[in-house]
């Protein structure tokens, strides 16, 4: 466990950080979600994602279902310079995080500028549909077709498309 | 909205926006709903679609910042507490490809390949094993965990499609086809007791020796937290002692329509003589206080 904490604390740290509002909240999300990793580690197949991506993948779950059921909205934060500045990722930063994120930012670049602004600011800054489309301007109806579309474009360009009946670690449908 | 969707387009939209940023809860018994007329396949939908937005979150960080020494600290007190003190040598790497082979690993750790199961059926480039951050850590992880429960002599593959940690659900198609194949199908009866003995909780357990496989079904079976507290079956058998029956599986419930869920049993029954059904700590208990037994199931 030491060997996951030392070498993803950072990883899971830094996105806690973002979906809560302090330290104490950052730090129970981030043991909830060593929990799980702990959980679920028997389940992780690297021939499907990358270590970064599968406790990345945790750790949002995690972190959405907390925002929702503390009736945090995700979007609470004012949006800052980070609106567009996290869009604007540094490659090089992604480099060191494995073959994952590489094949994540060349992905991004495919979809849409309208597509690429919307998931930046929904899966970088957790922003709602509603939110966005106050920031943007854009419409509600166009935010949401925008977000989905451009997650389900992404799926099948990074090839999360494979699917077949024996996954074990099932996606369940969180309630607020 | 929905009148004007195909259900599959609009499936996939509620997918979409449960990993970009949550579901509300009526979205979420809409999902359910959606859910179970489509089966198995629309799991890995959204299992490949949070493994797209997780991806694309790790790329675009823009910076990682340090947890602090003392967090690291604390947390590794909390989450490792239950763990044994010495979980011997980690695995090598290629250790977590096996998946489903059936074969309960050795509690010696040098055959532990058995333990890893998969996040995601076969089919993805193989160029993906490479490590984010360049570290090994879930695999040594995924071996301390087995051997956690090896310890304690428990430990059995996740079967395909089978209950994870937390709460997956099974099709009415899978519970039927057991139902028409196994020709000693046994059924039985919930009845609450305890905290939930005012609720009106229905449901059954279909079950087959033969088989070795099983499903529960619950109505009206409170949605539970898994952040707080699980369900968890236990499988009353000839071949264990009342005091530790077999650890049937835990499970979570999302909503109170009904719910169908497998049944994973950690040893072999040689024929239940009853399920009860516990609410426990996240992650299970591997011997029940008993304290929260709010279900269970005697022969029809």
């Amino acid at each position: 466990m030491q060997t996951v904490l030392t070498t993803y604390g950072g990883l899971v740290w830094s996105l806690a950080r973002r979906f809560t509002f302090n330290e104490s909240d950052c730090e129970d999300a981030a043991q909830e979600i060593f929990a799980e990793v702990w959980r679920s580690a028997p389940r992780y197949d690297p021939q499907v994602a990358g270590e970064a991506t599968f406790i990345a993948m945790i750790a949002r779950r995690r972190l959405i279902d907390r925002g929702r059921k503390e009736r945090r909205r995700l979007d609470a934060k004012p949006l800052t310079e980070g609106t567009e500045g996290v869009a604007q990722a540094d490659a090089s930063r992604a480099l060191e995080r494995g073959d994952d994120t590489q094949r994540a930012l060349k992905a991004l670049e495919s979809l849409s500028q309208e597509q690429q602004r919307v998931l930046r600011m929904s899966i970088c800054q957790g922003l709602s549909h509603e939110r966005i489309s106050e920031a943007t301007g854009l419409p509600l109806g166009t935010v949401k077709t925008h977000a989905r579309r451009g997650l389900i474009r992404l799926r099948e360009l990074l090839e999360y498309t494979s699917v077949g009946s024996n996954a074990t670690l099932k996606s369940e449908p969180r309630v607020s | 909205m929905m009148g004007k969707t195909p259900i599959n387009d609009r499936l996939m939209e509620l997918l979409a926006d449960q990993a970009l940023q949550g579901l509300s809860p009526s979205e979420s018994a809409e999902l359910d709903s959606l859910l179970r007329a489509e089966g198995a396949a629309v799991d890995d939908e959204a299992l490949a679609l949070e493994l797209a937005a997780a991806s694309l979150d790790v790329a675009l960080l823009k910076s990682v910042e340090p947890m602090p020494a003392a967090v690291m600290l604390k947390l590794m007190n909390a989450v490792t507490q239950d763990a044994p003190t010495s979980v011997g040598r980690p695995l090598p790497r290629t250790a977590t490809t096996a998946s489903g082979s059936g074969a309960a690993p050795s509690a010696g750790g040098a055959d532990g390949p058995g333990v890893a199961g998969r996040i995601l059926p076969g089919g993805a480039s193989a160029g993906r094993a490479s490590n984010a951050f360049g570290g090994s850590g879930i695999a040594w992880l995924a071996a301390a965990a087995a051997l956690a429960l090896a310890a304690v002599g428990w430990l059995r593959p996740m079967p395909a499609g089978g209950p994870a940690t937390g709460g997956p659900t099974a099709t009415p198609q899978a519970k039927q086809q057991l139902v028409a194949s196994a020709p000693d199908l046994s059924r039985w009866v919930w009845n609450a007791l305890g905290e939930m003995g005012d609720k009106k909780v229905g449901g059954e357990v279909v079950w087959s020796t033969a088989k070795q496989q099983g499903f529960m079904t619950f109505e009206g079976l409170p949605p539970n937290d898994p952040t707080k507290e699980q369900y968890q079956l236990w499988i009353f058998d000839p071949s264990q002692s009342d005091k530790t029956p077999i650890d049937g599986g835990v499970f979570d419930v999302a909503s109170t329509g009904e719910v169908i869920v497998p049944i994973d049993p950690k040893l072999r029954p040689a024929g239940p003589v009853m399920f009860a059904v516990t609410i426990e700590k996240p992650g299970g208990s591997v011997v029940s206080s008993r304290e929260r037994l709010v279900l269970i199931a005697k022969p029809t």
